[in-house]
C-alpha cells in the first residue's frame, strides 16, 4: 500500500529525513513512533503530498507519489496534528466544502456529510460554528475530514495529542474501526499505548533516521528484554552480587525494596536467579516477570543508539 | 473545474460572514457621498475660517467633484483593497488552511483563480457603484453639468479596472509573503510607487496608475496626453496575466503544510 523507500529530507542544514524506508502492507494499522522532532510529522506530510523531498521514492497503491499526484486524489486522507478549520463555517458546511473539491455530486455530498457527522460523533454540532469547537471536537471533525473520500490510505499524525482520556478512546476506537473496515492506517503517535492497542507493524523514527521497522510480535521477540521484577520483604541497602555475578544476568537496578532483574535470556536466567535468591538474608515478598511492553522496545532503541 | 467551484462558493461565503463585502462596499460608499458633500460645504467652511477668501477659487462643477473623488480613491482605496484582502493566500499558508483541500485533491490553479476571480468581480461590482453614486450625487449638489452618464460609467469601469489589477498585485505579494501584513505593505508600496513611474518616458502606457489618469482627465478636458488605450490595455493585460501565472507557480512551489521548514 504504502512504500517509502530511502527517503531523506532538509530544511537548510538540518538534516530532518535520513534514508527513510518502510512498507505498510494493505489493511494494516502501522504506528510510525519518535520523540519530539525525530521527522514524523515531515515523514506524514511528505507522503500525504503537501512538501517536497530531496531524495528517495514514495508510492502510494503502486503509484509513484512525484509523478501522480492527482492520480493519488481519493486514494490517501490526511489528519495533521492540528487540523485548520475556517471558523465562521459549520462542521456541516466545512464537510460539503471537502465533498465539493473531492468532486463529489450535492446529493452525494450531502448524505456523505450527515453519515460522517453521526460517525464522529459531531451531528447535533454539525450546524454549529467551528470557531466554537473544542480541540476534541475538532480532532473528531478533522477525522471525518479526512475519511470523506473513502481514502485507501488514511494518514494520522497525532491524532491524540492533546485530548482527554475520554476523547483519546473516542478516537482510537474510531481508528479501530477504521482499521477493521479494511483501510490502511498509518499513525504517527508518541502515545505507545495507542499504538499497541490497535497497531500490527510500527517503524521507531529517531533523529530522522529509522531504528526498527518490524511487526509487533517480531520486535518483541526481537528487542524487548526480559525482566524479572523482585520485591523484598525490607529494604535492601545494596545490590547482591550473587545476583549480578549471574552469568545470564544483564544488569540489575535496586529502589528500596524492589529489584528489577534484566535478563539476557530469561529461561536461564531465572533458575540462577531463584538460587541466587535463595542464598539471600532477606526474604521475597513478590516475584515477577514482567510483561513485555512497547515502551520498553522504545526507550531501549531511542536510548541506546 | 470542482476546485474552482468550491473555492468560489467558500469565498463567497467568507466574504458574506466576514464583511469583506460590507467593509469594502462602506469604505467606497463612504468617500462617494462625501467628496461632493464636502466640496458643496467647503466654500462656506472656508468662508467661516479665512473670511474674504476669493469665492471664485471654489466653484465646483459635477465633472471636478466625480475627479476629486477619482483622485482621493486611488490612495484611500488601495489602502482598503490592501488590509481586506493581504491575508488572502497568506493567511491560509500561514494557518494550515489549505491542507485539508489539497490533501483532498484541490489544485492550486482552481484555488487561485476562484480568489482572483470572487474578489476582482466584488471589488470591480464596488468600485463601479460607489464610482457611479458619487456620479449621482455630483449631479444633484451640482446642477448644470453637461457630464453624461454614458461618460461617467466609461470612468467608473476604468476606475473599476485599476482596482481589479490591485486585488491581482495583492494576491500576488499574498503569495510571495508568508505574513499578510507584509504582503499588503508591499501591495502598498508597489501602488503608490507606480505615479512616479509614469514620469519615465515612455512608460505612461505601461502601467496601471495610468487608467487613473484617463478615467479622470477623459472627463474634463478629455485630454489623456500620451497614453494610447491600445498599448495601455494590452502592457495591462500582459502584467495581470504574468502576475497570475507567477502567484499559481509560487503557490505550487511552496510547502503549505503548517510550520513546515520548523524542523
Amino acid at each position: 500500500m504504502l512504500n517509502v523507500k530511502a527517503l531523506s529530507k532538509s530544511y537548510g542544514q538540518t538534516r530532518a529525513l535520513r534514508d527513510v524506508t518502510f512498507r505498510v502492507t494493505p489493511g494494516q494499522a502501522f504506528g510510525f513512533l519518535g520523540p519530539n522532532g525525530a521527522g514524523k510529522t515531515t515523514a506524514m506530510n511528505i507522503i500525504a503530498g503537501l512538501i517536497e523531498f530531496d531524495s528517495g521514492n514514495v508510492t502510494i497503491d503502486g503509484m509513484d507519489l512525484r509523478r501522480n499526484r492527482s492520480g493519488l486524489r481519493g486514494v490517501v486522507g490526511y489528519l495533521p496534528e492540528s487540523p485548520a478549520f475556517y471558523g465562521y463555517m459549520t462542521a456541516r458546511e466545512y464537510l460539503l466544502f471537502i465533498g465539493d473539491v473531492s468532486g463529489l455530486t450535492p446529493a452525494a455530498n450531502r448524505s456523505r456529510a450527515d453519515e460522517l457527522l453521526d460517525t464522529v460523533g459531531l451531528a447535533e454540532a454539525g450546524r454549529r460554528r467551528i470557531g466554537g469547537y473544542s480541540r476534541g471536537m475538532k480532532q473528531r471533525l478533522g477525522m471525518a475530514a479526512a475519511i470523506y473520500n473513502r481514502p485507501r490510505l488514511l494518514l494520522l499524525d497525532e491524532p491524540t495529542s492533546a485530548l482527554d482520556p475520554q476523547g483519546r478512546l473516542d478516537v482510537i476506537t474510531l481508528i479501530a474501526r477504521m482499521r477493521d473496515a479494511g483501510m490502511t492506517v498509518f499513525l504517527s503517535t508518541h502515545i505507545l499505548a495507542d499504538v499497541e492497542r490497535i497497531c500490527d507493524s510500527v517503524a521507531i523514527i529517531k533523529s530522522g533516521a529509522i531504528v526498527a521497522a518490524d511487526s509487533m510480535d517480531r520486535l518483541r521477540e526481537r528487542y524487548i528484554q526480559p525482566v524479572v521484577d523482585v520485591v523484598f520483604d525490607r529494604v535492601l541497602e545494596s545490590i547482591p552480587v550473587q545476583i549480578t555475578s549471574a552469568p545470564h544476568v544483564d544488569r540489575v537496578t535496586l529502589d528500596g525494596d524492589r529489584m528489577s532483574v534484566f535478563m539476557r535470556d530469561l529461561s536461564l536466567g531465572k533458575r540462577e536467579l531463584l538460587h541466587a535468591m535463595a542464598n539471600l538474608d532477606a526474604d521475597v515478598a513478590s516475584y515477577s516477570v514482567r510483561q513485555p511492553s512497547l515502551e520498553d522496545i522504545f526507550v531501549r532503541l531511542v536510548n541506546s543508539r | 473545474m470542482s476546485t474552482f467551484t468550491a473555492y468560489m462558493k467558500k469565498e463567497r461565503m467568507e466574504s458574506s460572514r466576514q464583511s469583506k463585502y460590507l467593509i469594502l462596499g462602506a469604505f467606497f460608499g463612504f468617500f462617494a457621498l462625501s467628496t461632493p458633500i464636502m466640496l458643496k460645504l467647503m466654500p462656506s467652511i472656508i468662508e467661516s475660517q479665512m473670511p474674504g477668501f476669493p469665492q471664485e477659487l471654489m466653484k465646483f462643477d459635477t465633472v471636478y467633484s466625480v475627479q476629486n473623488y477619482i483622485r482621493n480613491i486611488y490612495q484611500l482605496g488601495n489602502m482598503a483593497v490592501a488590509l481586506v484582502l493581504m491575508g488572502v493566500l497568506a493567511d491560509e499558508r500561514l494557518q494550515g488552511k489549505l491542507v485539508y483541500p489539497v490533501s483532498q485533491g484541490a489544485g492550486m490553479a482552481g484555488i487561485v483563480g476562484a480568489k482572483l476571480v470572487h474578489y476582482a468581480a466584488a471589488v470591480a461590482a464596488i468600485v463601479f457603484a460607489s464610482t457611479m453614486l458619487n456620479y449621482y450625487y455630483s449631479v444633484v449638489l451640482f446642477p448644470g453639468s453637461d457630464l453624461g452618464v454614458a461618460a461617467a460609467a466609461r470612468s467608473a469601469a476604468l476606475l473599476a479596472a485599476y482596482f481589479v489589477t490591485r486585488v491581482v498585485l495583492v494576491a500576488f505579494t499574498s503569495a510571495i509573503f508568508t505574513k499578510p501584513l507584509v504582503a499588503g505593505l508591499a501591495a502598498l508600496v508597489a501602488s503608490y510607487v507606480e505615479p512616479i513611474v509614469t514620469s519615465l518616458p515612455r512608460c505612461r502606457s505601461q502601467v496601471a496608475y495610468s487608467l487613473i489618469d484617463v478615467a479622470s482627465n477623459s472627463l474634463g478636458t478629455g485630454n489623456v496626453g500620451d497614453i494610447s488605450g491600445w498599448v495601455l490595455a494590452a502592457a495591462l493585460m500582459i502584467e495581470v496575466a504574468v502576475m497570475v501565472l507567477m502567484t499559481v507557480w509560487r503557490m505550487k512551489s511552496v510547502e503549505i503544510a503548517p510550520g513546515a521548514g520548523a524542523q
